[in-house]
């Protein structure tokens, strides 16, 4: 599988890149080894992100703008532009921590130089 | 050939320049000289561009840029035999030379160190093995300072324990078999880990198929060098992964630090010049320290020499960062007095003596400018909020107390977006210390990692595994060591070790260093002490009793045969040890021992294979220095390395960015 991945990482579009990582993840799917799970859940993971991902870049940027960061990159951005909601969808999702959140959200906040917004937290 | 000591560096320098100059005048008529990236720096080490344009090179193409041009009917390439993709890129341009070329050409190429089948394979492939000359440079040790010997292998750590592929090894026996042809037999080789027990394997190897030759006439070298020599009292072989949490902290020399932040290769930096200042052109008198390269770089980066022919730079080097501001100053203050000299001076001799020390006055005070600069620079970037939180892990590890309250800090590093190679260096350093990780807790953090940083990381965590850098804590997977035993450590334990060997030191003097701990400020580097428990038997016996430091030993400790009197605590380290007499024939031995005589100071070679980091060797100089009446020291190693460098060889460079 990570052979599969590493030519995923190769895919210049965005939707081979998604069907590489399933069959990546689908080639795991029968292992019980906790790494092999582990490692499954995380190759599914990338692929959910990468949609998301692309959805984002459809309906806010004009171009590929977000697909291919991490999780935390993603929210920072979108928190920078001012879509705090959907920072929050995602963080739901992906099920980043708490802590995690609020240091993106304090670092975009600086960066946008949203003095007012801080202030709230 | 009576060997003279202690120019071991002098004479390996003098021989590889020897070598490759005469190669080149064996092509005759000018040539275009092609060179890998990899192989520019070392050579730039020993011979200089202007010596090579007297042996009729014309112009120098770097063989990654694939930019060379027909001017010369004559072109030669210098490549590393070893590395397949380099092999087909010189294949490549040859055929593209011969095609497009409307001057005919001549091929040469000489192979570095020697010439391999798979070289003669690619070639034949290509076909064009019948169109080029083919000759060996067999450069395998470079010289970087008087005591350190390197191979310049910048990939040797991902190839042994990431690729697990010997080579280096290999290279490395057969640089160490030439000191052996020179001075005779290592007397004794001692050493720790699986793949030092592999290196010692091919050096006896090595030396049998020698005698064999020479029983058999075919060699006809002279038949005394079969003797164990006499300068050399021992090898001292260390496999770098019986230490990697050594290099997986933050190095705190100045040197050790320059290399963190900067990055030293072959001797040189490439600083910002807005740190340093625009490179001056060299003066005319003293501008030999200056390589080639430093002058055509454009102005963004400046190129640093940073070797012993700076006099402020080694005062510095192996000093712990926390005195080189004062070290510094000292300089400065020592530098105006002198200037100041020039008023006192009343007669016209004592003026032509000062305007005669001028030259040098100014040299110091230019290298005074540029590390004052640096320095500054660098305690600008460890006084961040992040350097210093960082740091303070590494020394709750080092000290070995509960690595789980230090995970609140690595998770608030990972949420602030610190460069990836940060905190996998936190990550693996714990891992190494403490046997791993609980799986629990490495599988939150690995998850984390990927939301941070990008899913293509699960390749690089999948390396890092596989170096056994970063672990579970009771390892389930099938990962046990193709070489060791069951009754050999599989990991090193440093919960024992710290308490055995002392590796944790309080009450360090960073001004006035009395152990090498100095060198982590209170933490000293395993390695290193492997090999005071060879050199400084009873310096470490007192260290652990806890009983009163004696003055350095004069006992000559000849009388302390490999690793006796430590064989248990070593034992807790990773790997087989091993301690093997390589005896010659004793008659002609003794007969040579009266006829020189008793052998006064003699040299110990310590191999590091792997890497070695600034700051080891900055604790091994500090061994030299203690040791010096009775023996030399001289470093050899695969390559300098880093933590830095360590995690790079396992990183995914792609991403799923569009971009890249």
């Amino acid at each position: 599988s990570n052979i599969l991945l590493s030519e995923a990482l190769k895919q210049t579009e965005v939707q081979s890149k998604i069907e590489k990582l399933h069959l990546a993840a689908h080639l795991l799917s029968d292992s019980k080894d906790p790494i092999a799970l582990f490692q499954q859940k995380s190759l599914s993971e990338a692929a959910h992100l990468l949609k998301i991902q692309e959805t984002l870049d459809k309906e806010i940027a004009d171009g590929p703008e977000f697909s291919g960061l991490g999780v935390n990159e993603t929210i920072y951005r979108l928190i920078r532009s001012g879509y705090g909601k959907r920072a929050q969808k995602i963080q739901n999702e992906c099920k980043v921590s708490e802590k995690t959140y609020w240091w993106a959200r304090l670092r975009a906040l600086v960066a946008k130089r949203d003095w007012g917004e801080l202030e709230e937290l | 050939m009576a060997p003279r000591l202690g120019s071991e560096a002098d004479h390996i320098r003098d021989k590889a320049r020897r070598d490759l100059l005469t190669l080149l005048e064996g092509v005759r008529g000018k040539k275009n000289l092609v060179i890998s990236k990899d192989l520019a720096g070392p050579v730039g080490l020993f011979v200089k561009f202007s010596v090579l344009q007297e042996y009729g090179v014309d112009r120098i193409f770097l063989l990654e840029n694939a930019n060379v041009d027909s001017t010369q009917r004559n072109v030669i390439f210098l490549v590393h035999a070893e590395k397949v993709h380099q092999i087909g890129t010189t294949a490549e341009q040859v055929k593209r030379l011969q095609e497009n070329g409307t001057v005919e050409h001549d091929f040469y190429i000489f192979w570095v160190p020697r010439r391999t089948l798979l070289s003669n394979k690619i070639l034949e492939d290509t076909g064009i093995i019948g169109d080029v000359n083919i000759a060996e440079f067999p450069l395998y040790f470079c010289p970087l300072e008087q005591d350190v010997l390197s191979l310049e292998l910048e990939d040797s750590f991902g190839d042994l324990y990431l690729h697990k592929d010997p080579g280096c090894i290999l290279l490395a026996a057969k640089a160490l078999m030439q000191i052996q042809q020179r001075h005779g037999y290592f007397p004794r080789i001692v050493g720790k880990g699986d793949n030092a027990r592999r290196l010692a394997d091919l050096l006896l190897r090595m030396r049998k198929e020698l005698e064999a030759e020479e029983l058999s006439g075919l060699d006809d070298s002279v038949g005394g060098l079969l003797l164990p020599s006499l300068a050399i009292e021992s090898l001292i072989i260390i496999d770098r992964e019986v230490d990697f949490a050594t290099v997986l902290l933050t190095q705190l020399t100045y040197e050790g630090l320059i290399d963190e932040f900067v990055g030293i290769k072959n001797n040189q930096a490439d600083v910002d010049s807005t740190i340093v200042g625009a490179a001056v052109p060299p003066q005319a008198s003293q501008g030999s320290s200056s390589t080639p390269q430093s002058a055509s770089k454009p102005a963004l980066k400046r190129k640093i020499q940073l070797d012993a022919s700076d006099q402020i730079f080694s005062q510095l080097r192996d000093a712990n960062f926390a005195i080189v501001g004062e070290l510094l100053n000292k300089v400065a203050r020592r530098l105006e007095s002198d200037y100041e000299s020039r008023h006192s001076a009343k007669t016209t001799l004592e003026l032509r003596e000062f305007v005669n020390k001028l030259p040098a006055y100014q040299l110091e005070h230019q290298s005074l400018k540029v590390h004052t600069n640096l320095a500054e620079d660098i305690m600008r970037q460890t006084r961040s909020d992040v350097f210093r939180k960082i740091l303070e892990v590494q020394q709750n590890y080092a000290a070995g107390s509960d690595p789980t309250y230090q995970h609140d800090t690595i998770e608030e590093l990972i949420a602030r977006d610190v460069p990836l190679k940060n905190v996998l260096r936190l990550l693996c350093l714990e891992s190494c210390m403490f046997g791993g990780l609980r799986p629990r807790e490495l599988e939150n953090f690995k998850r984390q990692i990927l939301q941070a940083y990008g899913y293509q990381h699960l390749l690089t965590l999948r390396a890092l595994e596989k170096m056994e850098l970063l672990q579970p804590r009771s390892s389930t997977g099938p990962v046990v060591l193709p070489g060791g035993g069951a009754s050999v450590g599989i990991k090193t334990n440093y919960n024992y070790l710290r308490k055995n060997l002392r590796l944790v030191v309080e009450e360090v003097s960073e001004k006035e260093p009395k152990d090498i701990s100095y060198v982590y400020s209170g933490f000293a580097p395993l390695s290193v002490r492997l090999v005071q428990c060879v050199l400084q038997k009873p310096y470490i016996l007192s260290l652990t009793k806890g009983g009163p430091t004696p003055p350095t030993v004069n006992t000559v400790s000849a009388a302390s045969p490999g690793w006796l009197g430590f064989e248990d605590i070593v034992k807790s380290a990773r790997g087989s040890t091993f301690s093997i007499v390589q005896k010659g024939d004793e008659k002609a031995a003794r007969a040579r021992q009266t006829l020189s005589g008793s052998g006064g100071v003699k040299t110990v070679y310590i191999f590091f294979l792997g890497g070695i980091t600034f700051t080891e060797i900055a604790a091994l100089r500090f061994i030299a220095r203690q040791e010096a009446p009775q023996r030399k020291v001289v470093i050899c190693t695969t390559g300098i390395t880093s933590g830095g460098k360590m995690i790079e060889a396992a990183m995914e460079k792609g991403s799923f960015a569009k971009a890249a």
